[in-house]
């Protein structure tokens, strides 16, 4: 990790894991290493262990089951010797036979002599079951089988040793047959001797020599093992009762493993089991198994040790040489590794140090080269990108000009474009010819230092020495080179080395120099001066459309300000010319009324004059203002929500007064719920208003009808009278200013025809139409239509 | 809340010394007998003071100094005036303007010019305490 130290900053490499990985995997292997051969062959020892103890077990079993087998055969023998000695004897023979000539003459129970024998006998009897113990129960029987004589042990009665079987009870039953000397085989009497199963299978038990577990027990063919009266079941035993010897591996009676050996005795019908616990039996191959296992661990921790120790010893220098090569990956050249081994290891690390400080010393060689190319490029790339730069300041002056139209922040914007475009270029200004046309001014500049500008900021005349003098007088460029001293002496400064001075040319007049100062010798060459030149051009052509719109804007303004009196002037109007007459109006309308006093009928009748006129003058008036404001463009409508129906009725209802004392009818037919429509509505019933004044001027009888309805898109409304007509000729003439009617009919309709001009622009604003369509005697019918979506207004703005 | 003309004291505002004659006369021609005049927007409040009784204020939007509606603004502020009928009368028959003397509070809208034949019977009405808003 010191090698980390240096390069904190860089991603942490995760070597701690790393390291661990591989110690545990080495760790492991040397553990497998160690722990399987070892285990196996454990394993295998063990195994071949077991297996010749269990043989040996089975064999010792084996030779047991054997003797035991004899012993019982023997056991039977012996006791039926016991009963044929007593049989042998000839006291006992002489009794015998006496009893059996007794029973064999005649039932005559009571003969003295035989009650003799009988006891007699019994008493021999007796003898020989306190003699041997194993006989539970003596008796004589004669030729017949019926009892001549018979004894009992106390002893005797049902033991869980009899069992189940018949055949084992009958095979502990001896007999020994007595015949009479004289007569051949004939058979007198039999001596029958029952053994106790009890004693035999006590023997038996006892009969060992197995160790502590060993055990020898009789099975009788139901499976209940004859000492116990308990059942017992196990494969051993299974196959001895079906007749089979076997032996190995089993169960016992209380569950426990053993090994065993089973053998079918067929005469006695009994199943002999030797087993000895495998505890005891395997209890040697257990300790060797323990020792074994122990042995594995200690030899396991020991190989953990020392695994462990060879594997830091393996690890760290890799670990180290990991880290190294991971910094070096990352860039850091500077790596040496510490490993002072002399193995592979050691081989290793010295290899990697040469070959660090190889990769270093190439990365270095070719940072060089790259940066020595780079230079390189980097040459052939300034001019290509030297002229770009123009090419992309010649495009952004173009647009400035194109774009903004202060002619004052256009100047600004382009000095500050060229100024900028390359980094050489200290000092931009652009110099303006003045009104006499004798000299330039800095109109705008921009770099430099103060004292610079300020030397700059003095007017030019036109033709003096300067390159601004001289450009301007000869409308070329002109470039001039300084020297240090110079640029010291001129500039205030010695970093100046040229200058260039290109003329603004408007249509072949000079009426400006852009002027630029650069600390590079060769930065005015032949191209350059060639894009300059057609900045230049540019700024020359912004500028004219700057002049342009600012003269353009004057003349807007202007515009704007004759509207705005205009307007006030129309609203002067209006109110001073309709003051005086409404004045003329009320005053005559009051007189009228009488309320200066009576009037006589003359009076009256001129007071109407002066009233009717004057009414006509301030309806005149107001088209007039109307029509005016129209015209200038000044008309807004008021655009709301009109119910037409509503309206019309309001409309009708000041009507009235119109065709008072003629004799003629109103009449009104409007369709059924109108849908509202958006409309001025106060310049809707001037309309409407017009119309029917207009029908009930022209008519002297018959009716005035207006009616409603909708078709499409528009809701339509007419007046119709029986009044006069229009000719053809006049139809469309009507509608224009100050027309009426013809005249031909020698009747001159009073008031000038302004009413269905105004009603024709009020409707048209609306975005509707009117027309007329009449027949000469018979009336005419007025009709126009408002859309239901209004779609178009002309002059006006809601 | 009905006042016979004889017995109204009117308060006049208008600048056009005509229109207030023939305002008079028609009141006159009514049957009012107390009617004031007042020709400007300046200090309409003090002047009002002065007065005994007012009955009605017709009130010329248009006026120099201030307008209708700062004169009306400051009539109600005060006490005396705050239920005072003020009734506008202006030649702006606009219902914009109409409805801006509805909002501001005014009694009522007479449009100009006056129609000589309808006026004294829109006092009456306005007398009888029944609103009258009418542009023409």
């Amino acid at each position: 990790m010191s090698v980390m130290a240096g390069v904190t900053e860089r991603p942490r490499i995760p070597t701690t894991g790393m390291r661990g990985g591989l110690g545990r995997t080495l760790l492991t292997a040397f553990l497998v290493l160690a722990i399987v051969p070892l285990s196996t062959m454990t394993w295998y020892a063990t195994r071949r262990e077991r297996h010749d103890i269990q043989r040996e077990v089975t064999a010792k079993l084996s030779s047991v089951a054997t003797v035991t087998e004899t012993y019982i055969r023997r056991w039977i023998e012996y006791h039926s010797g016991e009963l044929a000695l007593l049989a042998a004897l000839p006291d006992t023979q002489r009794i015998i036979l006496k009893l059996a000539e007794g029973s064999k003459t005649a039932a005559s129970t009571g003969s003295t002599q035989e009650e003799t024998a009988r006891a007699e006998l019994n008493a021999r009897l007796r003898a020989l079951m306190e003699h041997d113990t194993a006989f539970q129960y003596l008796a004589l029987l004669d030729a017949s089988d019926r009892v001549l004589a018979s004894v009992t042990s106390e002893s005797r009665g049902d033991s869980p040793c009899s069992g189940e079987s018949g055949t084992w009870r009958s095979a502990l039953t001896v007999e020994q047959t007595i015949t009479a000397p004289e007569e051949g085989a004939k058979v007198l009497a039999k001596l029958v001797g029952q053994l106790d199963p009890c004693a035999l299978v006590r023997d038996v038990e006892q009969l060992n020599g197995l160790g502590t577990t060993g055990e020898v027990y009789l099975v009788d063919r139901y499976g209940t093992i004859l000492s116990r009266g308990q059942k017992v079941s196990s494969p051993g035993i299974e196959a001895a009762l079906n007749g089979q010897d076997s032996e190995g591996l089993s169960y016992n009676y209380l569950g426990t493993p053993v090994i065993g050996v089973y053998r079918w005795l067929p005469e006695l019908e009994v199943a002999l089991a030797t087993e000895q616990s495998q505890e005891e039996a395997f209890a040697s191959t257990d300790n060797v198994t323990a020792a074994v296992v122990a042995a594995t661990l200690v030899v396991a921790m020991v190989t953990s040790i020392i695994a462990a120790v060879v594997t830091r010893q393996i690890t760290r220098p890799i670990v180290q040489l990991t880290e190294s090569a991971l910094n070096i990956a990352y860039g850091d050249m500077e790596q040496y590794v510490h490993v002072r081994s002399r193995d592979e290891i050691g081989i290793l690390a010295y290899v990697f140090n040469h070959m660090a400080a190889e990769l270093k010393a190439l990365y270095d060689d070719l940072e060089e080269k790259v940066a020595q190319r780079t230079a390189l490029l980097q040459k052939a790339n300034y001019q290509i990108q030297r002229r770009a730069i123009q090419l992309a300041t010649t495009v952004e002056v173009s647009q400035a000009a194109t774009s903004i139209l202060e002619p004052e922040q256009l100047l600004r914007e382009v000095v500050r474009l060229v100024q900028e475009s390359f980094y050489s270029y200290l000092y931009v200004g652009i110099y303006l010819l003045d009104e006499q046309k004798q000299q330039v001014v800095l109109n705008e500049s921009r770099g430099g230092s103060k004292e610079l500008a300020a030397l700059k900021s003095r007017p030019v005349p036109v033709g003096d020495s300067s390159v601004i003098g001289q450009a301007a007088l000869a409308g070329e460029p002109r470039i001039v080179k300084w020297d240090a001293e110079q640029a010291q002496a001129l500039f205030s400064t010695p970093f100046v080395r040229a200058e260039a001075a290109l003329p603004l040319k408007m249509r072949e007049q000079v009426i400006g120099v852009l002027d630029i100062l650069s600390t590079e010798e060769e930065d005015f060459d032949a191209d350059d001066i060639s894009v300059l030149q057609n900045v230049a051009n540019q700024i020359t052509i912004a500028l004219e459309n700057a002049r342009i719109y600012v003269t353009e804007r004057e003349a807007a303004r202007r515009l704007r300000e004759l509207d705005r009196s205009k307007r006030r002037f129309l609203v002067n109007m209006s109110h001073e010319l309709r003051t005086p007459l409404t004045n003329i109006i009320g005053f005559s309308r009051l007189m009228l009324k009488g309320i200066d006093g009576p009037l006589n009928e003359q009076q009256e009748r001129d007071l109407h004059i002066i009233y009717h006129n004057g009414q006509h003058l301030l309806g005149l008036i107001n088209d007039l203002l109307d029509i005016s404001q129209i015209e200038a463009g000044l008309m807004e409508l008021e655009f709301r929500e009109v119910n037409l129906g509503d309206l019309i009725n309001s409309v009708m209802a000041t009507a009235s007064a119109l065709v008072r004392g003629k004799d003629i009818e109103l009449r009104q037919e409007l369709q059924p719920e109108l849908p509202p429509v958006q409309a001025d509505a106060a310049r809707l019933r001037q309309v409407l208003l017009r119309l029917l004044a207009n029908a009930a001027k022209f008519t002297e009888r018959g009716h005035i009808t207006v009616r409603s309805w909708v078709d499409d898109d528009h809701v339509l409304v007419s007046v119709s009278d029986t009044g006069i007509g229009i000719p053809p000729e006049d139809q469309e003439r009507i509608f224009e200013q100050f027309e009426q009617g013809s005249l031909e009919n020698g009747r001159r309709p009073e008031g000038a025809g302004l009413g269905l001009a105004l009603s024709k622009e009020f409707i048209e604003m609306h975005g509707g139409h009117i027309w007329v369509e009449s027949q000469v005697g018979v009336g005419s019918t007025f009709i126009f239509t408002l859309p239901l979506r209004r779609t178009l207004s002309t002059g006006g703005t809601q | 809340m009905s006042i016979q003309p004889k017995d109204a004291t009117i308060l006049v505002v208008e600048d056009n010394a005509q229109n207030f004659v023939l305002i008079t006369r028609l009141l006159a021609f009514l049957g009012v007998k107390r009617c004031e005049w007042k020709a400007s927007g300046w200090q309409v409040l003090e002047f009002a003071e002065t007065l005994p009784h007012i009955d009605l204020i017709l009130m010329d939007i248009f006026l120099p100094e201030e307008d209708g509606y700062q004169v009306h603004e400051k009539l109600r502020a005060h006490p005396r005036f705050k239920d005072t009928l003020i009734v506008a009368v202006s030649a702006d028959v606009s219902t914009e303007n109409m409805e801006r003397a509805r909002k501001a509070g005014f009694d009522g809208f007479i449009g100009k010019p006056i129609d000589p034949d309808r006026f004294p019977n829109q006092i009456r009405s306005i007398l009888q305490g029944e609103e009258v808003w009418q542009l023409d």
